[in-house]
């Protein structure tokens, strides 16, 4: 009697932690990206019924309008009005980024070789060269992992398109 | 900033109910589906409950450091009145609602707390509004220009942008806090926790507001409770509702789920 409670507690506490651990956590990865959309078994599978403004409003909806029709129509809906809305003038964004690229060179370039820095923080501030190159590891495994992302998008779907 | 509200979560819990409480908090925060959805969205919410928690755990700090300085001359506790304001002040920057600010104030005035931390003397005050006041003026600058409060009274009176209405299953509610009747029902916050949240967290939620409530004399669990109702019961009766709204309540709620599996569930595992 005793060996087989000795069983059961490891399978309890197995069981435990699956039901209360694993499965909130199963959920989240699996909501991913539309977790507006999610909905638990109270909510009886109607996806947008409930809230469908807040729910379709969401930016998640952005991400592919083809998936987005397949999961929820209104969804789609609202998104593809603020999709045509959300058209930027290319010649503008390119604009942007160039003159804040050069601001922010001249500013480095200043920074560099027309700025005396004060003797007071020689052998201070040490940890910022790692710092940087750290960070900028960081910016190339997130710019490879976008365009990973967004080929597997574009190949996924063909209209399938970001805003971002 | 939804990511960082996770340490600030687990700071906050840590201090009240132990590491394995504060971890399972941060935990559920990270992966809750509710708090996901609202911290993608680009609004203020995400940063107005940062700012908010992280401003109570500094206000909590203080106010322990202060009861056991009076007794031991222990740690300075200015700096956490000082972190304290700096965070309210940016609580406030980031969205006007100051109410969050008077619940730890109101939750410190209880008469359990009166007893046991001492009362704010004339530094800690002007330490805390110092700080408040000054953070918010550099993070919210704007607010002194002239014309900043004709265009808030614009805005408030639906001069930029009118609020029609809400659909919520299939039927069409008034969503303006003007209209007192035929505004949104007061079961929306609670059917979105009912139907958004995984169910193995509803019942830990359950069994974790059980424990809270057979624990509510002592501080942690009665500040979860203060903090819970209200905000369920306010924002229920309001009738203006939006989902974001309600990712301000969702740490309290996290972290008394993670009560209710350490404390009960977990617990009632071991051998």
């Amino acid at each position: 009697m005793e060996s087989r409670s000795r069983l059961l507690v490891p399978a309890w506490n197995a069981l435990i932690f699956l039901v209360f651990l694993v499965q909130p956590l199963w959920t989240a990865a699996k909501a991913g990206p539309f977790y507006s959309l999610y909905l638990n078994p109270l909510g009886l599978g109607r996806a947008g019924y409930y809230f469908p403004q807040d729910v379709s409003a969401n930016a998640e909806c952005f991400r592919s309008s083809a998936e987005t029709r397949r999961i929820h129509p209104a969804c789609c809906f609202i998104c593809s009005n603020l999709m045509e809305q959300g058209h930027a003038n290319p010649r503008a964004v390119l604009g942007a980024i160039v003159a804040g690229s050069a601001t922010a060179v001249s500013f480095l370039l200043w920074l560099l070789y027309g700025h005396q820095a004060s003797a007071q923080f020689a052998g201070h501030w040490t940890f910022l060269p790692a710092l940087n190159a750290f960070l900028n590891g960081l910016s190339a495994i997130a710019l490879c992992g976008g365009a990973v992302l967004h080929q597997a998008s574009e190949s996924a779907s063909p209209e399938g398109r970001w805003i971002q | 900033m939804g990511a960082l509200t996770a340490i600030v979560i687990f700071g906050l819990a840590r201090e009240w109910f132990g590491l394995d409480v504060a971890l399972l908090s941060a935990l559920l925060w990270s992966a809750g589906t509710i708090a996901i959805m609202d911290n993608r969205l680009a609004k203020e919410d995400t940063l107005l409950v940062l700012f908010t928690w992280l401003g109570y755990y500094f206000y909590v700090r203080a106010k322990k450091a202060s009861a056991i300085q009076v007794r031991q001359h222990a740690e300075p506790y200015a700096k956490w009145y000082a972190a304290a304001g700096a965070s309210f002040g940016l609580m406030l920057a980031s969205k006007y609602f100051p109410h969050y600010l008077g619940l730890i104030f109101l939750y410190y005035f209880l008469p359990l707390n009166r007893r046991t931390y001492p009362p704010l003397c004339r530094r800690d005050f002007v330490l805390l509004r110092g700080t408040c006041a000054l953070v918010f003026l550099i993070a919210n600058p704007v607010i002194l220009a002239p014309g900043t409060v004709p265009y808030m009274l614009h805005y408030v009176g639906e001069g930029t942008m009118t609020h029609h209405g809400y659909l919520m299953m299939g039927h069409f509610y008034f969503n303006d806090v003007a209209h007192l009747r035929g505004g949104m029902p007061f079961y929306f916050y609670l059917l979105l926790l009912a139907i958004k949240t995984p169910l193995p967290v509803l019942v830990a939620l359950g069994v974790g507001m059980v424990e809270v409530v057979r624990r509510r004399k002592e501080a942690g669990a009665s500040f979860l409770i203060l903090m819970f109702l209200f905000w369920i019961v306010p924002f229920s009766l309001v009738s203006s509702k939006w989902l974001r709204w309600m990712l301000s309540w969702m740490p309290a709620v996290y972290i008394i789920a993670a009560i209710g599996l350490v404390k009960d569930i977990f617990m009632g595992a071991r051998p």
